[in-house]
């Protein structure tokens, strides 16, 4: 009985153990079909769910099956806005083709009255997504601005683009890639 | 199975459990008192040689001042010093805020008129000590253009200079009668990058401001070094920029980090970031980086690494020194892998040749409070460190003595 007391103890351990193994593991890999999210080429990218400027909510992984363009843009960044008229006018000639361009401000740390009006100066018409707290902008690693993802149909990142501004040329060449 | 066995396993599974243990975030050794100030959305820290620790914090449209004259034990009532002016508060942009030793206190700010383009540069003085503040000044107005990225310095004889970007210019203007008046701004040095605040240090014959560049790189990128120039006649002219970084860093992107100056006996010490070792291209992280100068900025230091893990992306180094000629420095860390985003601190007691290894002040294991960043730090000259950054819930202050 002694015996079989300090084997049940034993066993307890190991399954006390193993419950503490599972917690402490790392669980920044969300995963579809077996692949890991990570803002880099090659990776799934990491999921979101934002508030638009129209009050719209959208996330990401619902745009399955569509090409998606997400930019990491704030209003006083001169290279972001020099290239967002560039983003407008390519998106216009694949929107109907299932191109998506989901423009997230860095609201936690730009001016939310200047979006709007931005906005509207540049004739923007695709989504522009609000990161009030800087939750997205972590996930995607965000280390300067512009930063823009071009993720395929499946959800993967095709392309990350550090810097801008992008060109026409160069946009629709990394669109047309995820557009296949 | 036999007890053997199984006692085996369980020594296994120790550990693997005290591996795992190792993995979370490390306790910070030091040891400081803590304060927080709510809805912050951005901080600033002066102080002088009588022991004044001044926080400059941006809310909603305004600056405010607050006062400690016990290294920031307690603090006096919050003031308004931009008065009916709408300041443009940004979390990038820390509060332009100058203290000297003869009672006078300044902030400086920006206000952007409806449409963004160009901006009101606009500075406040106090001449007792952050109680009451003379009423705003428009030190300058630019009709065009991005305008960011204000910081101050007094002269010593209180009078104020302040520096700005516009676009990809670095502007001076200086005020010689106390900042009731200013001369007309000039651009300096030569191409700034656009969202990196500069850095003004001012001793009784010159003038240095360290601010990013932006020079044209090619195919390859902008180059965004970390450059310096001088004046010694007062800001009537500055010689031509001097290189800080000994590198070309290639990035056609705002890193969105300027860099961080002091002095002490005659050498300058300049903290920065830069992603020299990524490829061109596909910045991912930096490493926070020092530079000292003994010649006046003529030439600098061999750089030297502050951050000693090369894994997570180091930013926004802020440097301060300390008694003894302690140098002080303090940044934020972000995981590349999901793991721990941190506040570091580090000093060197060898004018920056080594850094001890850093210790934590911060981290994010807080979902409530976010990621801390944007440190700020001073010294005082009884080893008084202050060291301020925000997080999602406004600024917090770590105080802690370190005499040397």
């Amino acid at each position: 009985m002694h015996a079989n007391n300090r084997r049940f103890l034993y066993i307890l351990i190991l399954a006390l153990g193993l419950i503490w193994i599972y917690l402490s593991r790392d669980e920044t890999g969300a995963s579809s079909a077996g692949m890991s999210a990570a803002p880099q080429q090659g990776f799934l990218a990491p999921d979101f769910e934002l508030v638009t400027t129209t009050g719209e909510t959208i996330k990401l992984s619902d745009l399955r099956g569509q090409a998606v363009l997400v930019n990491l843009w704030a209003t006083w960044c001169p290279p972001c806005r020099a290239e967002m008229p560039a983003i407008e006018k390519v998106y216009n000639e694949y929107k109907d083709k299932g191109f998506v361009v989901l423009a997230v401000n860095m609201t936690y740390q730009d001016t939310p009255g200047r979006i709007a009006p931005f906005v509207d100066e540049h004739g923007l018409t695709f989504p522009i997504l609000l990161d009030e707290s800087g939750d997205m902008a972590n996930d995607y690693q965000l280390r300067s601005l512009p930063s823009s993802y071009f993720i395929t149909r499946e959800g993967i990142v095709n392309e990350v683009v550090i810097g801008g501004p992008m060109a026409e040329a160069l946009l629709r060449t990394r669109v047309e890639s995820i557009l296949k | 199975m036999k007890s053997g066995k199984l006692q085996l396993m369980v020594c296994i599974y120790a550990v693997l459990l005290f591996s795992c243990s190792q993995q979370q975030a490390t306790e910070s050794s030091l040891q400081f008192d803590a304060y927080q100030l709510p809805e912050a959305r951005s901080i600033s820290i002066a102080g002088n040689s009588n022991g004044e620790l001044y926080l400059a914090y941006g809310m909603e449209h305004s600056l405010y001042v607050s006062r400690s004259i016990d290294a920031g034990r307690t603090f006096s009532d919050t003031v308004l010093a931009t008065g009916n002016s709408q300041a443009h508060i940004l979390p990038v942009e820390k509060p332009a805020i100058a203290v000297d030793d003869s009672n006078r206190v300044a902030v400086a700010w920006l206000e952007l008129p409806p449409n963004f383009q160009g901006a009101g540069i606009w500075f406040a003085v106090s001449e007792d000590s952050g109680k009451t503040f003379n009423p705003p000044v428009l030190a300058a107005t630019e009709d065009a253009g991005e305008v960011a990225m204000v910081q101050l310095a007094f002269d010593k004889d209180g009078h104020p200079l302040l520096a700005w970007i516009n676009g990809s210019s670095l502007k001076f203007t200086r005020s010689f009668d106390g900042g009731r008046s200013f001369t007309e701004a000039e651009r300096v040095g030569g191409g700034s990058c656009e969202c990196c605040q500069p850095s003004i240090v001012v001793t009784p014959e010159d003038i240095f401001i360290a601010y990013r560049g932006l020079e044209a790189g090619g195919a390859n990128g902008d180059i965004r070094d970390i450059l310096l120039i001088h004046s010694n006649n007062g800001g009537e002219s500055f010689e031509e920029p001097r290189r800080v970084s000994d590198t070309n860093w290639h990035i056609p992107a705002c890193p969105i980090a300027g860099p961080s100056m002091v002095m002490n006996n005659g050498a300058l010490f300049v903290a920065w970031m830069d992603g020299r070792f990524e490829p061109i291209g596909a910045f991912r992280r930096g490493d926070a980086w020092f530079a000292s100068s003994n010649d006046g900025g003529k030439t600098f230091s061999t750089n030297v690494r502050i951050n000693h893990d090369q894994d997570s992306h180091h930013t926004l180094p802020v440097i301060a020194i300390g008694p003894g000629g302690r140098i002080h420095v303090a940044w934020e860390s972000l995981s590349q892998n999901g793991g721990a985003n941190m506040l570091y601190y580090t000093s060197s007691d060898d004018n920056g040749t080594t850094f001890a290894p850093p210790e934590i002040v911060a981290d994010n294991s807080d979902p409530s409070l976010g990621n801390p960043g944007k440190p700020v730090l001073f010294v005082d000259t009884l080893g008084n460190v202050t060291l301020a950054w925000l997080d999602r819930t406004g600024a917090r202050l770590a105080i802690w003595n370190d005499p040397n």
